[in-house]
């Protein structure tokens, strides 16, 4: 038997006041009742139209309420529904938003995304059309399509500012993959254009380039010391974070927070990358000790006092040139007075001669200190090597985030907000514009270019799983083509 | 007439430090250096290039010496190998 839905008034404790609830029926059977949680007054009920009247203070929201309640029931109540083009096309958005938000193939964090999205859509066809609904049918008028963007443009912030043409195309975007889920689902032989969403939008803009740092100011970032106490501890932990993603690969911000000691190896950092899929393998280098030691400092202090250089093995042609050094005993010296005596001499151009050999007992200070730091970091108990999160949080769903509910999601996104603050900090007092924990990525991307590294494999540094992501960091966000190459070779060649 | 070169001998003869080539691929530690001695001579090659006694020749620079006793080996100097082989 066919069922129908209705929507009925109930009593409450006040007089006058009755609670909305919905009852689906069958013939005169009852099968369900369920109270909707909304309180109105009993003589602001159309008992015909089954909807309050302008006279109740909540009247619009009421009301989208049964439109969505009664879309719902019908949606799952007649399947031939769902391929009529009369189908509200936001009801079909949010049944399938909530259907795979509920089956995990949807991130909560995309969810609350589109969920603003589809709330963006239904107060934009309220104000337009009078009804949070908007038929597939509606779709193929152009007029529709153009009140639409213009009624998305309107922000629904207090600022009452205009959203930018980027928002709205990002908007109409995420609504034209789920009318294009329905092009192809329903059946219908009048798909909706959806290349016609995007005809009211102005998308172009002048380029503006990523922020990028030269080695200069990577240097200075090394070298920041915050201001005063009440910011030192979070300047101190992005600066370190942000110096650690440059030297690791420019390793997105989010794997950098879930990157855990055990994923250092005896000669490799190896770590999952949460967007793409897949591991990636990064070679140590000292900037990696740096950036970690002021959270790890036992294991750095353990670590420095166990090299000396008088135990290195050393090339003979190195020695050469220690011994031809007077008045001082290298052999005893430790990483940090090798380091003050390297610094003193590299700063002097007439003892450029032996820097060669000096530069080859760091190194190997270097990689014996790495050596000793990472076996003993990948000793301690499980942690994150940066203490932004809290390993506990992510107890059993770190290294899907499929798994991550809206609590998860949240501490992530205070964490990002946090350094991105932090950093938005550091580069005012540097001087930085748009310093933020992308950067590192753009940074390094664009420094590999300049070194004469290739497309191909830049992309697998960065991890990319399309080299058309890559270009879009090196040629839209900064003018890199192959006309850089070709006219450097010209000029050689005309030299 | 022909004219024998003496350079295959077994006397000592000093030879500036920095007319030495040295090999690559030697390595020692300061502190391995530090406790070496040794009373076997230095070995030069016919081109000079350093064969046997590199620690010496090291301990000679921090020492700042300027020459060094050195023996020499020519192109066609009997080869010495001691024949454990057979012995054993």
């Amino acid at each position: 038997m066919e069922k129908n839905l209705t929507f009925i008034l109930w009593k409450t404790s006040e007089p006058g006041i009755k609670t909305i609830y919905k009852m689906v029926y069958a013939g005169k059977k009852v099968i369900e009742r369920k109270s909707l949680r909304y309180r109105i007054s009993e003589k602001n009920w159309d008992n015909v139209a089954k909807r309050v009247t302008s006279k109740e203070k909540n009247h619009v929201l009421i009301n989208s309420l049964l439109v969505s309640t009664e879309n719902t029931f019908r949606f799952e109540n007649s399947p031939a529904e769902a391929g009529s083009d009369k189908t509200c096309s936001l009801f079909f958005f949010e049944n399938r938003l909530n259907s795979t938000f509920r089956d995990g193939t949807t991130k909560a964090s995309t969810y609350k995304k589109y969920s603003t999205v589809l709330e963006g859509f239904k107060s934009c066809a309220l104000a337009a059309f009078g009804k949070p609904e908007l038929p597939f049918a509606e779709l193929r008028n152009p007029e529709t399509i153009r009140e639409l963007t213009l009624g998305l443009k309107k922000s629904r912030r207090k600022s009452r500012s205009k959203k930018e043409d980027h928002v709205v195309f990002n908007y109409l975007s995420v609504f034209k993959t789920y009318v294009d889920l329905w092009n192809m689902e329903s059946g219908t032989q009048f798909p909706v254009n959806t290349a016609a969403f995007f005809r009211f939008i102005n998308r172009k803009k002048p380029a503006k380039q990523a922020t990028v740092l030269s080695g200069d100011q990577i240097r200075m970032m090394g070298e920041y010391i915050p201001k005063g106490n009440r910011n030192s501890y979070s300047e101190t932990l992005a600066k370190s974070m942000f110096l650690f993603q440059y030297h690791a690969g420019g390793i997105r911000i989010q794997d950098c927070l879930f990157l855990t000691n055990k994923m250092f190896h005896s000669d490799r950092l190896t770590t999952t990358v949460k967007k793409t899929g897949g591991l990636i393998n990064i070679p140590y280098c000292f900037g990696m000790v740096e950036c970690l030691r002021p959270y790890h400092e036992d294991e750095y202090r353990k670590s420095v006092q166990n090299v000396r250089t008088g135990k290195l093995s050393l090339p003979a042609e190195v020695i050469m040139t220690l011994y031809r050094i007077g008045n001082f005993d290298f052999s005893s010296m430790d990483y940090a007075s090798f380091m003050g005596f390297y610094n003193m001499v590299s700063s002097n151009p007439k003892y450029a001669g032996i820097m060669p050999a000096l530069e080859t007992v760091r190194d190997l200070l270097e990689k014996e200190i790495m050596d000793i730091f990472f076996s003993s970091l990948r000793e301690k108990p499980e942690q994150f090597v940066f203490p932004q999160l809290d390993i506990e949080d992510f107890k059993g769903v770190r290294d899907n985030t499929a798994k991550f509910t809206q609590k998860h999601e949240y501490i992530l996104h205070r964490a990002r907000t946090r350094h991105n603050s932090a950093l938005a900090r550091i580069g005012k007092s540097l001087g930085i514009e748009n310093l933020t924990g992308h950067v590192p990525r753009h940074t390094l991307a664009n420094h590999l270019m300049s070194e004469g590294f290739g497309l191909e494999k830049i992309s697998h540094v960065l991890a990319h799983a399309e080299t058309k992501t890559t270009k879009i960091y090196l040629k839209n966000s900064h003018g890199y083509t192959d006309t850089m190459d070709t006219l450097k070779e010209f000029r050689e060649r005309k030299k | 007439m022909f004219h024998f070169r003496t350079d295959i001998t077994d006397t000592l003869e000093d030879v500036f430090l920095e007319d030495i080539t040295v090999p690559k691929g030697n390595f020692f530690s300061l502190d391995e250096l530090a406790g070496f001695s040794s009373n076997e001579p230095v070995m030069l090659d016919h081109k000079n290039v350093l064969t046997s006694g590199l620690e010496i020749y090291l301990l000679a620079i921090r020492e700042g010496k300027r020459t060094i006793p050195v023996k020499r080996e020519g192109r066609f100097s009997k080869i010495d190998i001691p024949n454990l082989a057979l012995t054993a």
